[in-house]
């Protein structure tokens, strides 16, 4: 799948529709995290989040169709995930902790045009965040992911340790990782 | 002071910095230059969304089925609609998804699955065939739209994944006036159920039996 690995949504929506599954693994591949975030955000266990990544799917592949324009896939897909955890969460009758904007996106998915813009915004840029750090290469991918998304953050000697870069060298190999992540989110439109 | 590297806006944002190289930085800032400005706020945002990220991976299988669901929908009957089903009920736990599904049915035993489709629930029971080899597969299929009558001959065809055509005639039946069908002798393998329903097909792939 890695020769599909640059290709743009368009494309890969494009590929989808000629029925090219190696597209399409490649497109939820993609978006995974994207809608793992938004069941992580509602508090959904396992089982239940497969049940969204499973409605989620079907739901493209019935629209591919219509998706195959400029229109944003992130936006599209975040809608309907949190569409679906909310009809999970109001069919299981479970209550769960959830921010109010997301319970803003969920009920205004149900009744009327999306409107909670902040929280959207701020899982597409997530989404933008992880791609541009997945298409960073060694150690500059390994480095950002320990030194920012790690749940417990790591000391510079554990760090120093499993990516084998000297203690007195991460700092400046993290600042030149940083100046790299930014040229490539400063392409893909991150500001 | 010349604009100070990214590794000193990242350490200053860290509250890593001391002492003069600290407050130098910070002075840079402070005179007004926009650019370092712009990177040090880049870089905080840049942590904040790395540190809110609750985001994970689905498993291997969770991909898989839906990858599977793709090749059966796009492979036949393309100008149908399509529904792909998926499963909501296993009597054998927590193996949820098709591709790992595996029916284990032994002597005497049976197996329960309910499957959603768009309006449409399927309902498959597979039951060891007695005195002879293979499988039942019985089924039901139930809409809540529609009356019992009108769920009649709909044709129910379980075939191989490669078996396009369905050609194995012992494998294809239609759904009786309460929309139930029945399957007998199934062999070992694994089997793709397709319903044609008036809307479009149905799809329920990866069945191992």
């Amino acid at each position: 799948m890695d020769r599909l690995s640059g290709a743009s949504d368009a494309e890969l929506v494009s590929r989808c529709l000629q029925r090219d599954a190696d597209a399409w693994d490649a497109l939820i591949r993609r978006y995974q995290r994207l809608i793992a975030s938004i069941t992580a955000r509602f508090r959904l266990p396992e089982d239940d989040a497969a049940d969204v990544f499973q409605s989620v799917s079907i739901a493209l592949f019935n629209q591919l169709s219509t998706l195959n324009k400029e229109s944003k896939l992130s936006s599209w897909l975040i809608t309907v995930t949190v569409r679906e955890c909310w009809k999970l969460r109001q069919k299981t009758g479970r209550m769960v902790p959830l921010e109010n904007s997301l319970a803003a996106i969920g009920e205004a998915s149900c009744n009327q045009p999306v409107s909670a813009e902040g929280e959207m915004l701020i899982l597409e840029r997530q989404h933008i965040l992880r791609r541009a750090i997945e298409s960073l290469s060694s150690p500059c991918r390994e480095l950002i992911e320990k030194l920012f998304y790690s749940a417990d953050p790591m000391s510079y000697a554990e760090i120093s340790t499993q990516l084998g870069i000297p203690v007195a060298s991460l700092g400046p190999t993290r600042g030149r990782c940083l100046g790299k992540l930014k040229s490539i989110l400063d392409q893909a439109g991150f500001r | 002071m010349a604009c100070p590297s990214f590794e000193n806006l990242l350490s200053l944002q860290q509250n890593e910095l001391e002492g003069d190289r600290k407050l130098s930085v910070m002075k840079h800032l402070s005179d007004g230059c926009e650019v370092c400005a712009e990177n040090f706020r880049w870089i905080g945002e840049v942590i904040t969304l790395a540190r809110q990220d609750e985001s994970f991976t689905f498993s291997e299988d969770v991909i898989r089925w839906s990858v599977a669901q793709f090749k059966v929908a796009s492979a036949e009957h393309a100008s149908l609609p399509q529904f792909l089903a998926r499963l909501v009920f296993d009597s054998l736990g927590p193996a949820r998804f098709a591709d790992v599904r595996s029916t284990l049915v032994s002597s005497g035993s049976s197996r329960q699955m309910l499957f959603r489709a768009d309006m449409y629930d399927v309902d498959v029971r597979i039951e060891q065939a007695e005195r002879q080899p293979g499988v039942y597969v019985i089924g039901q299929i139930l809409c809540g739209e529609k009356r019992p009558g009108e769920l009649s001959g709909f044709e129910v065809r379980m075939a191989r994944p490669d078996d396009s055509t369905g050609a194995a005639a012992a494998l294809q039946t239609s759904t009786d006036s309460r929309g139930m069908f029945r399957l007998t002798t199934v062999s070992a393998g694994e089997y793709d159920l397709h319903i044609r329903v008036p809307e479009g097909e149905i799809h329920v792939p990866a069945i191992h039996v």
